[in-house]
């Protein structure tokens, strides 16, 4: 079979015809899906702060009663389990992924420009979380792998966007020097501190691209 | 199909908050785009859903059209993005194969039953394969078009089509009748 004939044949196969009701009833169907979507409460684009604003927010909350018995108890915790099952273990992300994610970030980032507040890695899927209006300032994307008790995801994000990890809403944030914190009720960690944080999660972080 | 200058002024319409500009575009476009969602995903529901998230997401990422391409590569990208990262529902495919299975016994000619084996032998393509396939063959766009539809390189448009039309070849090998057409 040549190309021409190769072509005859897929050209022959023609896509099932829908009735012309269809066709008329499709531009609404879209609007109204639309204008639900619409209606629905919608989420707020968060605008990512500084890094020095986020990491003295950080601070504040730390500083609480509650949640600094809490993040001490949580900081402890996290140090048994670096320094009983962390030290050692294979790095959690390998390259082939990491290459995904970034070919996956760029393609995407090119279509929403300015929108992608992160993209999320799991075993459904690949999901976007894009901000309502291209106002998402431009900063180094992050990549960052966690791995808990309900499985691993992986993400492409931004310092001062928000996760959710297994359910748990986590704050992102990063300092000057491209240190991550990662901030939930259920998890915290720290890249600076090398902290691994709670009930069996791992975490591993680091940007996207390639440093020079 | 209206010229694309009128696709541009619809989508200006469509920006400024004109439903009936955008329902307009949507049926000038919709067709295609569910001809290449049904092709992509090889099941009519699949395709509704697809076709219809693509019109969502080019609504609401109206301002993201910067004219560089036309209204329908714009539509096509989004599409195709869609159609890549869709997970495959196993259920509806094995749903769509008994309805065309269903089709070719109620059908007294030979075209569905033709048309079920190269959709399958499209299936048996990886995606990306499958898309440069559906946008150079079947919609009749350029590689350049393809590449900018798929976001990819021209190059690599042409080495997945290489691949595509080798395992196709193989895979419709007898299909080929000389003079049989729709």
């Amino acid at each position: 079979m040549n190309d021409a004939e190769l072509n005859e044949v897929l050209r022959r196969a023609t896509v099932p015809e829908r009735e012309a009701e269809y066709w008329e009833r499709f531009p609404g169907r879209v609007i109204a899906e639309l204008e639900r979507r619409r209606q629905a409460v919608p989420t707020p684009a968060k605008t990512r702060a500084s890094s020095a604003w986020a990491w003295t927010g950080v601070l504040g909350m730390l500083l609480s009663r509650p949640a600094l018995a809490a993040a001490v108890a949580v900081i402890c915790l996290g140090l048994v389990f670096f320094l009983g099952f962390w030290r050692g273990q294979p790095a959690l992300s390998n390259d082939s992924q990491l290459a995904a994610a970034r070919k996956y970030y760029h393609e995407i980032e090119a279509l929403f420009p300015n929108q992608v507040q992160a993209i999320v890695f799991d075993q459904r899927g690949t999901h976007l979380v894009l901000a309502q209006e291209p106002n998402v300032p431009a900063s180094p994307p992050l990549y960052l792998k966690v791995c808990g008790p309900k499985g691993c995801q992986r993400f492409v994000t931004f310092s001062g966007q928000q996760i959710r990890v297994n359910g748990d809403v986590c704050d992102v944030l990063a300092d000057g020097r491209g240190e991550v914190l990662l901030v939930g009720r259920q998890l915290l960690w720290s890249d600076a501190k090398a902290v691994a944080a709670s009930d069996g999660y791992q975490v591993e972080a680091r940007a996207l691209e390639n440093r020079l | 199909m209206v010229a694309t200058d009128e696709h541009r002024r619809r989508l200006v319409q469509s920006q400024n908050g004109d439903h009936s500009a955008f329902e307009a575009l949507i049926r000038d476009h919709q067709r295609m785009i569910y001809s290449l969602c049904y092709r992509m995903s090889g099941s009519a529901e699949d395709a509704e859903d697809l076709s219809q998230e693509t019109f969502i997401q080019a609504y609401q990422h109206l301002d993201a059209f910067r004219g560089e391409a036309g209204v329908w590569t714009w539509l096509y990208r989004i599409a195709v993005n869609l159609c890549l990262n869709w997970r495959k529902r196993e259920q509806r495919r094995i749903q769509a194969h008994q309805e065309w299975s269903e089709q070719e016994l109620s059908t007294p000619g030979e075209n569905a039953g033709r048309a079920q084996q190269v959709q399958e032998a499209l299936m048996k393509l990886t995606p990306k394969q499958r898309a440069a396939v559906i946008l150079t063959t079947y919609d009749g766009l350029t590689h350049a078009e393809a590449a900018a539809a798929l976001g990819c390189s021209e190059t690599t448009v042409s080495w997945r089509l290489f691949a595509a039309r080798a395992k196709l070849k193989r895979l419709l090998k007898g299909q080929f009748k000389p003079g049989v057409s729709q």
